[in-house]
């Protein structure tokens, strides 16, 4: 329905109005909750440099990834390789006075691959749910006999991490893999609150408070998945996974509780198109909506995500090849405050390569500019900027 | 196990990320994580699972207190009594030269006097105000004597003191409170050398009083010395002697002590408590919270009469009793004391109500963290004790609440952290 023209003054008061809503919309207001403090904490895509900057598509690619999604993507290397990838990721998270800065820094994958004959196996340790946060706020304690200032510290440390032990065969064009392992974590909760001295020197000065608990978790997972290569060409892939209920207990206090985990499914392809020029896109789902009675204070939606990118062999350093990568991704996020709405990850990801002594050296580099939630819809906005730095040693 | 488990685990975790930058544009109410609000809570008396308290008196007396006083006031009267046992039968006259006594030719008391806590005349007197010192006719003992008695269980013949011959009188009419000395001499006349010879004979007994004419007068006297002129040979020596024995006698007595904790005053009194914290409040748990603050409260009754109403600030402090203190009585061994300085007690703030408060932080927090723990003893008292007449009454737990001694807290209690 279309509203009648109405005079200007009428529209410019009508403009000034909803100016003055929106500043005053609880939304907005409410829009400080990191989303790493929601549910099990926020996913983190625990994907090498290269597969980041092809938008996290990560299954089915040519040249093989460092990933923990699809046991049967270890055949896609050519030797053994050991990598590390770093992701430090700077967010700017939109508050009640504007805007806030935070910085983490995580450790996203590890991960070894060994072929062994026909076989190949791997090892991985992957970060899952990142659940860190650090809020510092003052407020003032107010009593019978004076006002007391304090700070606030509320700090969250830990998360959910898994082991994946990988095991490939390569059947013709097909691979056929199958991975497991523990899913486990902690997360270390402290609580501190400081009051200020009376420079007077007349009020009491309140004894500090510090309050800790510490929580561990631990479920196992199972994965299968296959993958079929055409002549160096083309790939695709997919693989399902079943995780057993995460077990959180509470060690201080012994409580302990059951969050059913998703059955994930990941798939994806990629072609190279032309020497130079390569096509990669997964996706995936996960079934978080299952766990949705398992808590109380956030609200659990499944996850659909998907991403997809090119890379560019064109460039040259010396003997060395620099490919070029440029993708795109979004992913739902599981977790959002209640009464509000599932909120996605968006991200524009690029990216370069770089491949020394021949080979055995190779430093994957991603950037990621991205956005989460929207203050209005999911309670919680964020944007960030994420890199990936990966260091693979390979033998042919 | 399980121990060393879960320290690999978070430090596989600690490893795999962190947090480097805090988030500070949050609102308490918005800010996530789990949090326990401090609270005020305040317990009477009647709050607690228990609360006894008694008042003991006694601690110091006349006789031990740093001072004397002499009054001829409407409400109290008080004369001083000394004894002098150590008059001299010979006196140093150089450096090297020690001589016999012949006689006592001339003498005085010599009196400092604290004209500050001293209640003096504004303008001159136009009544006579003068300073007596008479012989006792009747011994006394210095920690037993009053106004009626000379010694526990013997009264004076006449209440007030045997006042026997007029040793010598100090006329002061012309002095104010703005010209009286620091000290005072009380000159002694008559057969000073007949009365100090038998004096030195019997040890001094049995002493002098010194007594006031002056309505609406109060001395203080903070010290008090004997100056004799002792001729020895052609030579007349000055010598000064401190009483062996000195107290001072009043009237009227203080008054008994009623349901209200006494502090202060002369015999001193102490306050005695002993309560059984509630584990929890208002649903707040105590036992085993973080006492942010605590203070013991006691609340101020009227204003005591004259002549034993605080009339200067004094110090008081609060204590721990390592006894029982209603059973084991008034001499239930003292411990430490509650926070490092005194509390003020400001005759002006207690008449206007204002609550006297004892730091008691550690002390709770000791009991908080500790289980084991049940009652608290405390006791309370003036610092110095004995250092007036004037005293203050507070609420005990038979008074009305409004009245009641107790504890204001600021406490947080453990967080209950949720899981996710």
């Amino acid at each position: 329905m279309m509203n009648a023209p109405r005079p200007l003054a009428l529209q410019a008061l009508s403009v000034l109005a909803s100016g003055l809503a929106l500043m005053a919309h609880p939304d907005v207001l409410e829009a400080q909750v990191p989303v790493t403090s929601l549910g099990l904490g926020a996913p983190v895509a625990a994907t090498d440099g290269r597969t980041a900057a092809l938008g996290g598509a990560a299954v089915g690619l040519l040249g093989g990834s460092l990933n923990l999604l699809n046991p049967a993507d270890l055949t896609g290397f050519a030797g053994n390789v050991i990598g590390l990838s770093l992701n430090p990721e700077s967010i700017t998270l939109v508050t009640a006075g504007g805007e806030d800065q935070a910085k983490r820094s995580r450790i996203g994958l590890m991960q070894a691959v060994v072929p062994i004959g026909r076989w190949v196996v791997g090892v991985g340790l992957r970060n899952e749910l990142d659940q860190d946060f650090l809020v510092v706020f003052p407020d003032t304690l107010v009593t019978s006999f004076g006002r007391f200032p304090f700070e606030e510290k509320r700090e969250h440390d830990g998360g959910i991490s898994s082991l994946d032990i990988s095991l490939a065969r390569r059947v013709g064009p097909l691979t056929v893999g199958v991975s497991g392992g523990p899913v486990f974590g902690a997360l270390r909760q402290v609580v501190s609150r400081r009051f200020e001295a009376d420079p007077t020197g007349v009020m009491p000065t309140l004894t500090p408070v510090e309050d800790f608990s510490r929580l561990t978790y631990a479920a196992s997972r199972i994965r299968g998945g296959l993958a079929w290569e055409a002549d160096g060409r083309f790939r695709i892939g997919g693989s399902v996974s079943r995780t057993s209920a995460l077990e959180a207990d509470q060690q201080d206090t012994g409580v302990t509780q059951q969050f059913d985990m998703p059955i994930e499914v990941a798939f994806g392809g990629s072609a190279r198109l032309s020497p130079k020029l390569l096509l990669a896109a997964s996706g995936g789902w996960s079934q978080w909506s299952r766990a949705k009675g398992d808590f109380n204070s956030v609200g659990v939606a499944s996850v659909t995500w998907a991403g997809g990118g090119i890379e560019w062999s064109h460039l040259t350093l010396g003997s060395a090849s620099v490919p070029l990568r440029l993708g795109y991704r979004f992913a739902d996020l599981p977790f959002f405050p209640i009464g509000r709405r599932q909120a996605r990850e968006t991200a524009v990801t690029f990216g370069l390569g770089l491949s020394t002594a021949g080979g055995k050296a190779v430093l994957d580099l991603s950037g990621e500019v991205g956005s989460r939630g929207e203050a209005a819809v999911s309670g919680f906005e964020e944007s960030f900027t994420r890199t990936a730095l990966t260091i693979s040693i390979r033998r042919p | 196990m399980t121990r060393i488990r879960a320290a690999i685990l978070f430090s596989l975790l600690t490893a795999a990320g962190c947090t480097e930058d805090a988030i500070t544009d949050v609102s308490p109410e918005d800010a996530p994580g789990s949090s326990a609000p401090t609270v005020e809570i305040e317990l009477r008396a009647a709050d607690f699972v228990s609360f006894e308290d008694t008042t003991y008196v006694g601690y110091a007396i006349p006789g031990a207190a740093p001072f004397s006083i002499v009054a001829d006031q409407d409400g109290l009267d008080s004369r001083m009594l000394a004894r002098f046992s150590t008059i001299p039968d010979s006196v140093q006259v150089d450096t090297t030269l020690r001589v016999a006594v012949d006689s006592f030719v001339a003498a005085s008391l010599r009196l400092v006097v604290d004209t500050v806590l001293s209640v003096l005349p504004d303008s001159a007197f136009a009544a006579p105000f003068s300073l007596s010192a008479f012989s006792l006719d009747g011994s006394f003992v210095e920690r037993e004597a009053t106004w009626s008695e000379a010694s526990a269980g013997v009264p004076w013949m006449i209440p007030g003191g045997d006042l026997g011959a007029l040793l010598g009188t100090l006329d002061l009419d012309t002095l104010t409170a703005e010209t009286f000395p620091d000290t005072i001499f009380v000159p002694l006349s008559g057969n000073i050398d007949s009365l100090f010879t038998a004096w030195r004979a019997t040890d001094g007994e049995p002493g002098l009083a010194l007594s006031m004419e002056a309505r609406g007068v109060v001395l203080q006297v903070s010290a008090t010395a004997l100056l004799l002129g002792a001729a020895a040979g052609d030579t007349v020596v000055q010598v000064a002697r401190t009483p062996s024995e000195q107290t001072f006698i009043f009237d009227p007595p203080p008054p008994a002590v009623g349901l209200g904790l006494r502090l202060g005053g002369l015999p001193a009194a102490r306050a005695y408590i002993r309560f059984q914290i509630p584990e929890s409040v208002a649903g707040f748990a105590l036992r085993g919270a973080v006492i942010n603050d605590a203070v013991f409260q006691l609340r101020p009754l009227a204003t005591p009469t004259d002549p034993f109403a605080l009339t200067q600030s004094i110090a008081a402090g609060a204590f721990e009793v390592t006894g029982d203190p209603l059973t084991e009585g008034e001499k239930v061994p003292v411990g430490p004391n509650l926070g490092l300085g005194a509390e003020v007690l400001d005759p002006d703030s207690l008449a206007a109500g204002v609550s006297l408060e004892f730091p008691a932080t550690a002390l709770l927090q000791r009991w908080s963290s500790n289980d084991t723990i049940q009652f608290i003893n405390l006791g309370l008292r003036t610092i110095p004790e004995g250092t007036t007449l004037g005293r203050w009454e507070f609420g005990s737990s038979q008074s009305a609440p409004a009245f009641q001694p107790g504890l204001r807290l600021i406490v947080t209690p453990p967080t209950e952290f949720e899981l996710p």
